[in-house]
């Protein structure tokens, strides 16, 4: 709980195509191992903070220090190597290469980072090993494994993308919405799984959502709309 | 490499698209390859369809006409030759050697050249190479001598029989069944109109068109039959020929008086005891063309109008390499109409190619985003689209060339028994592995629009997935 994860400063970001802002945030800190919900209606500029924050794109203005690295120094290459290392990303829906099999899209997050690789050494694992071990650990039954990732239910493939986010144990998990086409069932069992994960590996997690009522799975919730001082509301 | 992998098995997910891409590309690059490479033979098999020859000499006609009757046996004479003009010219002080040509028939499409046995020994192909026989020797009368394609289709060998028709369609209108000369000889094949062609002689040919000549058989005529092997067949064949209308046959036609004069080569034939005058009968009485080889060969020009001013027949003398080259020059722009489509056809293939890419890349913008959030720059996803246009375009290059290949193995026969053109097998030349070259390059290129959209897409669209 002692150092941040993400401290940002007057961040300002303006797509280049649009006159207004998206975000203005004065302050964003975030401790390492912390689960944040992140909370905001659609257009509130969730999916701009995130980009932000997974090093897709640089404040326009301002600093944002993700795991003690001024992101906007680095360029965008460094940038990416950043994300790929000490990342792992969730989307909403479509996280899975169709065309490769379950297995091979855990795998290539490491395929992608040499550091996730070390660590998994520096702990005596192949990330087959782990690859497997987090599969099994998220339930996704062995005899899918080989199968390519589009036969899978969408449970299914988002539990594959939680594996796959974690594999290496990066510093940071970002979900965005990754529970919106699921059922309830599914959805409180994802929660559970991702959460145990998270804090057995002590990784931080920023969960995006508009829905309110999970906020008691997690240890703050950030309300977007009231940090973000644009007023814009599109 | 393992980016390699990714996106070939991004790749093989789109089976239908990248094989249809691929064999778009493919059947561009069979045409650009194969249009270069038939023009290019064409080129080389017309340089060499005849050399040695200084002067080819005919009735007056286009230059290019008399050429392709007299060498590739296409088309016909619009009028003949007399043979006390070819005699004189035969004789003139500046022409070391002279063949005759008449043409008019053939068998099952094969041209019937009729001609002297010196054509074998001056007809020269390529780089002065002679005609050489794979067996047997020149004709004698009632022979014939067939090139190999000739052979090689109609089955024939020396000691076979063959029938000799009017016309130079493949269906003939009069066969002369009862005519069948003898093969004496094969000849090699060369590569040129001579393997479509078979050779007889001026005057079997002048029989079978007996009754087209305002010319009677002489008498002589069967006292060659006696210096000739089976001549009892020949006196047959004369009694039962029934094309010859106004032919008055062997015995009955002893004291013929021919009003005018003919030299005849059979002369020497043992035909001292008859009683015909001193003038010597012509084997034929007009020609189609003649081919004359000069004592000095930088004379031809001058021999060339000296022939074309002849004032008592209308003639019209070429140089057969000149006139090639003119030929090929009318040739040349049906060529670049020819390479200038085929540009076009590589050009809609590489079109296709990159609609293909743009249209993929709207479902491939998932799978862009996701690359993008485990780590994968935008360079990388440029590469990833940049790599796999190269990647459909060298398979289609290759599958091209196979199909090229496999083309020429299976069309090869049909093009030259049709156009007397050779298309080998060779090995890609130079010219070829350019042309690959230029496609590779231009795919490249190309990709780069739907790459640089994916780069910029995958920079603005950040993380999110827009759909």
């Amino acid at each position: 709980m002692a150092e941040l994860c993400i401290a940002g400063q007057q961040i300002e970001f303006c797509w280049p195509s649009q006159s207004q802002p998206t975000l203005r945030i004065p302050e964003l800190s975030i401790r390492t191992g912390e689960r944040i919900l992140l909370r905001g209606p659609s257009g509130s500029g969730k999916s701009t903070l995130l980009s932000l924050l997974a090093g897709v794109n640089q404040p326009t203005s301002g600093t944002l220090t993700i795991l003690g690295t001024e992101l906007h120094r680095l360029n965008q290459r460094r940038r990416d190597k950043f994300r790929a290392d000490h990342i792992g990303y969730i989307f909403q829906q479509f996280n899975l290469l169709p065309y490769l099999s379950v297995y091979r899209n855990v795998l290539l997050a490491c395929d992608f980072s040499a550091a996730r690789k070390q660590k998994l050494a520096a702990e005596n694992l192949s990330p087959e090993a782990e690859c497997e071990r987090l599969l099994t650990h998220l339930n996704i039954p062995k005899e899918l494994w080989r199968r390519q990732a589009a036969t899978l239910s969408v449970g299914q493939q988002q539990r594959v993308a939680v594996a796959r986010a974690l594999i290496g144990k990066p510093e940071l998990i970002i979900a965005d919405e990754p529970t919106s086409a699921l059922d309830t069932d599914a959805r409180d069992n994802f929660l559970s799984l991702l959460q145990d994960e998270c804090q057995s590996a002590n990784i931080t997690l920023v969960f995006v959502t508009h829905d309110a009522t999970l906020s008691h799975h997690f240890d703050r919730t950030i309300e977007l709309t009231e940090i973000n001082q644009t007023g814009v509301s599109a | 490499m393992k980016l390699f992998r990714l996106a070939l098995a991004s790749l093989l997910s789109r089976k239908t698209n990248a094989l249809l891409t691929i064999f778009a590309i493919a059947i561009s690059v069979m045409l650009l390859l194969g249009v270069e490479r038939v023009s290019q033979q064409t080129r080389a098999g017309f340089a060499n369809t005849i050399s040695g020859t200084d002067l080819i000499v005919g009735a007056r006609s286009g230059s290019v006409n008399l050429l392709l009757y007299s060498v590739f046996h296409i088309g016909n004479p619009t009028a003949n030759v007399s043979w006390q003009t070819y005699e004189r010219f035969a004789n003139h002080p500046q022409v070391a050697w002279s063949v005759p040509i008449a043409l008019g028939d053939s068998v099952r499409g094969f041209p019937v050249i009729a001609t002297e046995p010196a054509y074998f020994e001056h007809f020269r192909f390529a780089q002065q190479q002679p005609l050489t026989f794979v067996e047997g020797q020149p004709f004698a009368r009632e022979q014939a001598v067939v090139g190999a394609q000739v052979a090689q289709q109609l089955g024939l060998q020396v000691g076979s029989e063959l029938v000799v028709a009017h016309g130079t369609g493949s269906v003939s209108f009069h066969e002369h069944d009862d005519h069948p000369l003898i093969i004496s000889g094969v000849l090699a094949r060369t590569g040129t109109p001579v393997d479509q062609a078979i050779f007889i002689s001026l005057r079997d040919l002048d029989i079978m068109h007996g009754g087209d000549h305002d010319h009677d058989h002489d008498h002589e005529h069967e006292h060659e039959h006696e210096s000739h092997a089976g001549n009892d067949e020949h006196g047959h064949m004369h009694q039962s020929d029934e094309h010859n209308h106004e032919h008055q046959h062997g015995h009955t036609h002893q004291n013929h008086d021919h009003g005018h004069e003919h030299s005849h080569q059979n002369h020497e034939h043992e035909h001292a005891s008859h009683e015909h005058e001193h003038v010597v009968q012509p084997p034929i009485p007009s020609i189609s063309a003649f081919l004359v080889g000069l004592q000095s060969r930088p004379r031809a020009i001058f021999m060339q109008r000296e022939i074309n001013t002849y004032r008592d027949e209308p003639l019209t003398a070429i140089m057969p390499g000149a006139t090639l080259q003119e030929l090929w020059r009318t040739l040349s722009g049906f060529e670049t109409a020819l390479s200038i489509v085929s540009a076009f056809v590589l050009l809609t293939g590489l079109i296709g190619m990159l609609a293909t890419l743009l249209a993929s890349l709207r479902e491939r913008r998932r799978e862009m985003a996701v690359l993008r959030a485990i780590g994968a720059g935008p360079k990388t996803i440029f590469t990833l689209l940049v790599s796999e246009a190269v990647v459909l375009t060298a398979v289609g290059i290759a599958v091209g060339v196979a199909l090229l290949y496999g083309m020429v193995a299976v069309l090869a026969p049909w093009i030259q028994s049709s156009f007397g053109v050779v298309v080998s097998l060779g090995a890609i030349s130079t010219e070829e592995w350019q042309r690959m070259g230029i496609v590779l390059v231009a795919s490249f290129f190309i990709s780069c629009i739907p790459a640089w959209r994916a780069y910029r897409n995958s920079l603005a669209d950040g993380l999110s997935m827009r759909f």
